[in-house]
């Protein structure tokens, strides 16, 4: 039989022969070792500056953070051939700020290749970011005050200790008035709540963000995703008459006032007042009230059977990335057993 | 090595798909530049295969003593070329209706997986094609296809039952046929010969020689 040694060896030698050329044109990338000077200017989606804020620069020669100046403008010093560009929305002393302004919290800006010399990124648009509230329940339904929360987009993410639980189960940035954060496009979320037993179960999910989300962990039920309609949270400072008696049932009408501003935008945003009935069994110290004003435009979420109110159903198949991901698999699998088998 | 061109040919194939994604990412859509990936991997898998189907060929069958090779044909492209026309427009399809518009995901999903059903099945027929070799000897029908190994299948004239010609819509359309040659003893010595350019001439030969 005339077996194609040949053809075989041509393939194998052209192989070892990419290997080997990917091999030294690595070397020669990472030889490529003298400092270059990277410089670009952050904007925002209302054309504001991200002023103030942390950008991780990572590289061949490791990463560091530098900070945007008033304008928006960022320098610094990379070695290696490319440069990727990640945005924490942070304040000096604290990785994630608790601002609300339409700028995501953690976002990717970009991965950029270097010549040999100094480059200009110019004006880079950072992506609008919406809020997304996370919350963690238990079996019951009870809000689990020691829910642990952590978000990713494309690998940058903050540490364990961003955030507080409040009272109805909700991650609140440290010093923050609202409830969540604000995020963007595609982003890993993971929760963790205590079950009746004291384990953690740990729940994460790859979440399209293009509006208000609220995203809930529930033990036993997983991850649900809602088109969060109440986009301004806070808990009112609300003044009550205390009952003695634990029994007694009180209705009462509370009236707030309540005034939420953001910190790049110096002028106030919403003044609005909120009247919430409460049914109680115990009297309680604090109220919290929500309002479904959203006063920064929006666009219809994105779902996968419809758009809108029903957009977080099926969330796992609304990401692009899997969705092609997928095809492309089944495709090649289709393909290579076919060949495989001769049909 | 293979007929025709097909490294030539699978690197224009996955062309498209690396113009997407370098469209991806190079930040055009607005999506993580990810999702630059799995359209990149596939144009990869394109290359691989079609330089791979390039460099392998279908071995000549040895002949018994007095044989003599009587006829030998490949099976045409045509079939694989109507699959990749139909699924291309799909593909360009789905990356409008993905890239360009918010439609909800359930569209460019169905364009996506309905167009590269039709394009890699058109890809795989133009590859198998490419590895296969059908012959009619003194002795034998032989079909010899080569992948990462060798079948061969063939059927004696002298146990030839049936010889049976068939004709898909798509080969009706682009005017192929296909011949089955059954030696009646059951599936294992039936040769199914497809993709073929004047099947009838083909089958009479088998005919003539039972």
């Amino acid at each position: 039989m005339d077996r194609p040694t040949v053809g075989r060896r041509a393939v194998l030698y052209t192989a070892g022969g990419a290997l080997a050329l990917g091999g030294i044109s690595g070397v020669v990338g990472a030889s490529s070792g003298s400092t270059k000077e990277v410089t670009g200017k952050l904007r925002a989606y209302d054309g504001d500056p991200v002023a103030g804020r942390k950008i991780h620069v990572g590289g061949d020669g490791g990463s560091v953070y530098v900070t945007t100046e008033s304008d928006g403008r960022f320098t610094t010093q990379v070695s290696g051939s490319s440069v990727r560009l990640g945005l924490y929305k942070s304040t000096p002393g604290q990785l994630t700020a608790p601002v609300r302004n339409g700028v995501p919290h953690i976002d990717e800006i970009g991965q950029y290749y270097l010549d040999s010399g100094s480059r200009d990124l110019g004006t880079i648009n950072v992506q609008r970011g919406y809020l997304v509230k996370l919350r963690g329940l238990r079996e019951d339904g009870t809000p689990a005050t020691d829910a642990e929360f952590g978000f990713r987009a494309d690998g940058y993410g903050p540490g364990r200790n961003w955030y507080r639980t409040d009272s109805e189960g909700y991650a609140v940035i440290d010093g923050a008035d609202f409830r969540g954060v604000e995020l963007a496009e595609s982003v890993k979320v993971k929760i963790g709540v205590p079950g009746a037993d004291g384990s953690v179960r740990t729940y994460s999910r790859y979440i399209n963000v293009y509006g208000p989300l609220t995203i809930t962990a529930k033990v036993g039920s997983g991850i649900t995703v809602e088109r969060g309609g109440s986009d301004v949270t806070q808990t009112s400072t609300t003044t009550e008459t205390t009952t003695t008696s634990t029994t007694e049932r009180t209705t009462r009408t509370t009236e707030a006032t309540q005034t939420s501003t953001t910190e790049a935008e110096t002028t106030t945003h919403t003044t609005e007042t909120a009247t919430t009935t409460q049914n109680r069994t115990r009297t309680t110290t604090s109220a919290s009230s929500e309002n479904a004003t959203d006063s920064i435009e929006q666009l219809p979420n994105r779902g996968f059977f419809s758009n809108g109110e029903s957009a977080g159903d099926y969330a796992f198949v609304t990401n692009p990335f899997t969705l092609t991901v997928g095809g492309f698999a089944l495709s090649v699998l289709g393909v290579l057993q076919n060949m495989i088998r001769g049909k | 090595m293979g007929r025709g061109l097909p490294a030539a040919w699978s690197a224009l194939f996955s062309v498209p798909f690396f113009l997407v994604a370098a469209y991806v990412y190079a930040g055009g859509t607005g999506y993580p530049t990810i999702l630059a990936v799995p359209f990149a991997a596939f144009g990869v898998f394109i290359i691989a295969i079609g330089a791979f189907v390039q460099v392998v060929k279908p071995s000549e069958p040895r002949l018994q003593d007095g044989e003599e090779i009587l006829e030998k044909r490949q099976p045409t492209q045509r079939v694989a070329t109507v699959k990749i026309v139909i699924g291309l427009p799909l593909f360009i399809s789905t990356v409008y209706l993905l890239f360009f518009t918010r439609l909800p995901y359930v569209y460019p999903t169905l364009t996506l997986f309905s167009g590269l059903y039709y394009f890699s099945s058109g890809l795989y027929t133009y590859w198998t094609n490419s590895l296969t070799q059908y012959y009619i000897t003194t002795n034998r029908v032989i079909k010899e296809y080569r992948f990462l190994s060798l079948i061969r299948q063939e059927v004696p004239l002298s146990k030839v039952r049936g010889v049976q010609e068939r004709k898909s819509i798509t080969e009706t359309l682009v005017g192929l046929g296909n011949v089955r040659v059954a030696s009646g003893g059951g599936g294992s010595l039936e040769v199914v010969m497809s993709n073929m350019e004047n099947s009838e001439r083909f089958a009479d030969t088998v005919r003539e020689l039972i």
